[in-house]
C-alpha cells in the first residue's frame, strides 16, 4: 500500500506519464488502494488496460473504467513490491533456518507506519483508509473517542462484519444452486484472519533491537538519503522536490534500499503500462518486463 | 439475495419515513418454520447476525456438555486463524435448512472417512453458525418485512437495532463522563477497517472477475464510510422513538429477558453456571425475539452436537431439528 502510494506520487508529479492514468489516480485514488492490498494482479492488470486503451479517448470516460485503471496501477504496485521482497526473503529462508517471513514482513509494515506515516501523524492519501496514532495501538487507547465505547468488543462485532460482507462482494455467494460447491467456493475466499494484529503493534510500540537490525537495518530495508525515497517523501510532506531528477533516481535506486528497489520496480512497471496504454509498447513485451509467464497472458475482462 | 445486490435493492425499495404507530399484535410474526428462503425476502446484514451467533456460541461453550469438535467449531477469536472463526460470518449463507442439515449429514460422512479434518473443521463451524442463526434470520427478516410494509426504510431500522446491540455489548463505557463527537466516533470505526484488513494480510480478489471486483470494492468503501458515520451517530444521539418503534414494541429484544442478561453477564466476564443457563432454557425462554431465537439456536446447536459426534440416524435428527 505504501508503494502504492509513493508510485501514485511519482505519477501525479512526473510529466512522462499519461494524463488517463493521472485522472485515474486522482479520481478514483482508493480503487487503487485497494488493488494494491490484493493478490493476483498478474491476472487482471494487463487485462484492463487492454480492454480501456483504445476507448480512453473515445467516449465518456465513467467512473468504473477509472476504478478499474487505478486498480491495474495499484496492481502494479503490489507486483513490484512483491517482486522485490519474496524473492530476498526466499534467499534468505535458504540459508537460515528458522527464518520467519511473516515476522520480517510485519517489521517491514510498522517501520512503515514508523516512518512513512508518521507513527499515525501522516494520514494515507485515501479519505477510505483512515490511519491515526490509535491504528497499531492496543484498544485504540489514545483515540478521543475510545472512552465511549468498548472498543474490544464492537471492534470485533465489526470485524466480522466486515469479513462477511468481503465475501458477500463475490460473485459465487449469487448463485446458490449447490451448498457444496458453495462452501468449497466459501473456504477459497473467506479471508482468514491469519494476522495477529498484537505483533503488529508489538513491532510498532516495542521493537525488538534485535530484530529491527535484522529485518530492518541488516536487510537495508529503507534508506532516507537514497534520493527516490526523497523525492515521494517531499511530496508527500509537502516540501520541495523538483531539485530531484526522477530518472536518475530511478537509475541510482538499482543498487539502493529495498525499499528503493521496489519503487523503481513500480516505475518501471507502471511506465511500461503507461507506454502500452498510449500505443508506444506491444502487450507481450509488457508482460515480459512485468515477468509474467504464458499462463497469465490468456485473461481479459 | 446477497449484500452486494441487496444494498442496490433497498435502495430501488425506499418507501420513504413516514412515522407509522405500530400495533402490540405485530409481536405475533415468527413462526419458526425456518424457510429462510420461503418465508423472508430479506436477508439481514449489519452487526446483528455476529453479535447474536456471538451471544449463543457463549452461552453453549459456557453451558457445556458438548463434544470437543463443536467446542472448537464454537471457539472464535479475531486475533487467531481458527476454524470457528467461520460460525461468526455463517449469515452469509443463503440455503434452506434442509440443504444446510444434509451437508451437515455429508460433512459427518467425509469426517469418518478422510485423515484431514482441516476444510471440514471450517465447514462444520459455518454450517453450526447458520443453524444456529438460522431462527432469527428468520424472525428478523419477517419483522424487517412488516415494517418496510407500513413505511420505513431497511437502513433506518436496521441501524437503530445495530446502535442498539452496540450499547448493550459495550461493557458500559470505561469513563461514564466520556463524551465524543459522532466524527470521532466515526473515525475510531473507520481506523477499525484498516486494523481488520491488516488481520486478513491481503485481499483476495474474485477469480472470475477481478476488474468487477474493484468496482464493488470501491463502491462498498463508500457505503461502509457512510454507514460508520450513521452508526455513530446513532450511537451518540440514540433517537428513543425510532428504539421504541424497532426494538421494544416489535419485541425485538428486551434487556430484562433472563437469558439476554446471562449473554451479557458472560461478555463483561460474570459468574455464570451451567445450571443458571440449563434451568432457563427449559423455564424463562423469554419474550424478546432475540431472547427466543436464542434458546432455539442453542436448542438446535446442541442437536447438531448430537448428530455429528453421536449415533443418531439423520431422519431422527432432521425431525427433531425442524421440531424446533
Amino acid at each position: 500500500m505504501a508503494v502504492y502510494e509513493d508510485c501514485a506520487r511519482i505519477v501525479l508529479n512526473t510529466e512522462k506519464f499519461c494524463e488517463a492514468f493521472k485522472t485515474c489516480i486522482k479520481n478514483e485514488y482508493d480503487s487503487g488502494m485497494l488493488a494494491s492490498g490484493a493478490t493476483d494482479g498478474g491476472r487482471w492488470a494487463v487485462p484492463i488496460l487492454d480492454k480501456f486503451k483504445n476507448g480512453w479517448n473515445d467516449g465518456e470516460q465513467s467512473a468504473e473504467m477509472q476504478q478499474q485503471i487505478a486498480g491495474a496501477l495499484g496492481w502494479l504496485a503490489h507486483r513490484a513490491s512483491d517482486l522485490q521482497m519474496k524473492p530476498l526473503f526466499e534467499k534468505i529462508k535458504e540459508n537460515e533456518s528458522g527464518f520467519s517471513s511473516s515476522e520480517m514482513q510485519l517489521y517491514h509494515d510498522a517501520f512503515a507506519m514508523r516512518e512513512i506515516y508518521q507513527g499515525g501523524k501522516l494520514g494515507t492519501e485515501s479519505s477510505y483508509e483512515i490511519f491515526a496514532p490509535s491504528t497499531l495501538e492496543e484498544e485504540m487507547a489514545s483515540h478521543s473517542a475510545s472512552n465511549c465505547i468498548d472498543t474490544n468488543q464492537s471492534e470485533t462485532l465489526l470485524a466480522y462484519m466486515w469479513r462477511r460482507e468481503f465475501i458477500e462482494l463475490h460473485t459465487f455467494t449469487q448463485d446458490n444452486r449447490d451448498i457444496e460447491t458453495w462452501v468449497d467456493k466459501f473456504i477459497e475466499y473467506r479471508q482468514s484472519f491469519s494476522e495477529d494484529l498484537r505483533e503488529y503493534i508489538e513491532a510498532f510500540q516495542n521493537p525488538d533491537p534485535q530484530k529491527m537490525e535484522r529485518y530492518i537495518y541488516g536487510f537495508n530495508h529503507y534508506n532516507t538519503e537514497d534520493e527516490i525515497i526523497q523525492f515521494v517523501r517531499s511530496i508527500q510532506r509537502n516540501q520541495p522536490y523538483e531539485h530531484i531528477d526522477i530518472d536518475l533516481a530511478v537509475e541510482k535506486a538499482e543498487n539502493q534500499s529495498q525499499y528503493a528497489q521496489a519503487l523503481r520496480k513500480g516505475y518501471i512497471f507502471i511506465s511500461s503500462a503507461n507506454d502500452f496504454f498510449t500505443g508506444k509498447m506491444e502487450k507481450d513485451q509488457l508482460y515480459d518486463i512485468l515477468d509474467l509467464k504464458e499462463k497469465y497472458r490468456h485473461f481479459v475482462v | 439475495m446477497r449484500t452486494s445486490s441487496r444494498r442496490v435493492f433497498f435502495k430501488q425499495i425506499s418507501y420513504g419515513g413516514a412515522a407509522v404507530a405500530l400495533s402490540p399484535a405485530l409481536f405475533t410474526y415468527c413462526h419458526g418454520v425456518n424457510s429462510k428462503i420461503e418465508n423472508s425476502f430479506i436477508d439481514i446484514d449489519g452487526i446483528l447476525p455476529v453479535a447474536f451467533i456471538n451471544d449463543a456460541a457463549n452461552l453453549i461453550l459456557k453451558k457445556g456438555d458438548i463434544s470437543v469438535t463443536t467446542i472448537e467449531a464454537l471457539t472464535a477469536d479475531i486475533h487467531q486463524k481458527i476454524p470457528g472463526n467461520n460460525s461468526r460470518i455463517a449469515a452469509s449463507m443463503s440455503f434452506p435448512e434442509k440443504s444446510v442439515l444434509e451437508f451437515l449429514g455429508q460433512i459427518k460422512k467425509d469426517w469418518n472417512t478422510r485423515n484431514s479434518k482441516m476444510d471440514l473443521e471450517e465447514k462444520y463451524s459455518l454450517s453450526l453458525g447458520w443453524i444456529i442463526y438460522s431462527n432469527i434470520q428468520d424472525c428478523a427478516g419477517e419483522l424487517y418485512n412488516k415494517l418496510i410494509g407500513k413505511g420505513y426504510h431497511y437502513d433506518e431500522i436496521r441501524i437503530c437495532q445495530d446502535t442498539f446491540i452496540l450499547r448493550q455489548i459495550s461493557n458500559v463505557p470505561r469513563d461514564d463522563n466520556a463524551t465524543c463527537s459522532q466524527t470521532e466516533l466515526s473515525e475510531l470505526f473507520q481506523i477499525m477497517l484498516p486494523r481488520t484488513i491488516t488481520r486478513m494480510h491481503t485481499f483476495i480478489p474474485d477469480k472470475d472477475n477481478g476488474a468487477k471486483w474493484v468496482i464493488y470494492m470501491t463502491n462498498w468503501r463508500r457505503a461502509n464510510k457512510d454507514l460508520m458515520n450513521k452508526y455513530a451517530g446513532a450511537y451518540i444521539n440514540p433517537d428513543k422513538d425510532n428504539i421504541k418503534k424497532f426494538v421494544y414494541q416489535p419485541g425485538f429484544y428486551y434487556e430484562s429477558d433472563k437469558i439476554i442478561q446471562l449473554a451479557r453477564n458472560i461478555r463483561i466476564g460474570a459468574q455464570v453456571s451451567s445450571e443458571e443457563i440449563s434451568s432457563t432454557l427449559i423455564s424463562d425462554p423469554g419474550n424478546s425475539l432475540y431472547a427466543k431465537s436464542l434458546v432455539k439456536g442453542i436448542q438446535k446447536a446442541e442437536l447438531v452436537d448430537q448428530f455429528f459426534t453421536g449415533e443418531m440416524s439423520f431422519s431422527d435428527f432432521s425431525h427433531q431439528i425442524s421440531a424446533i
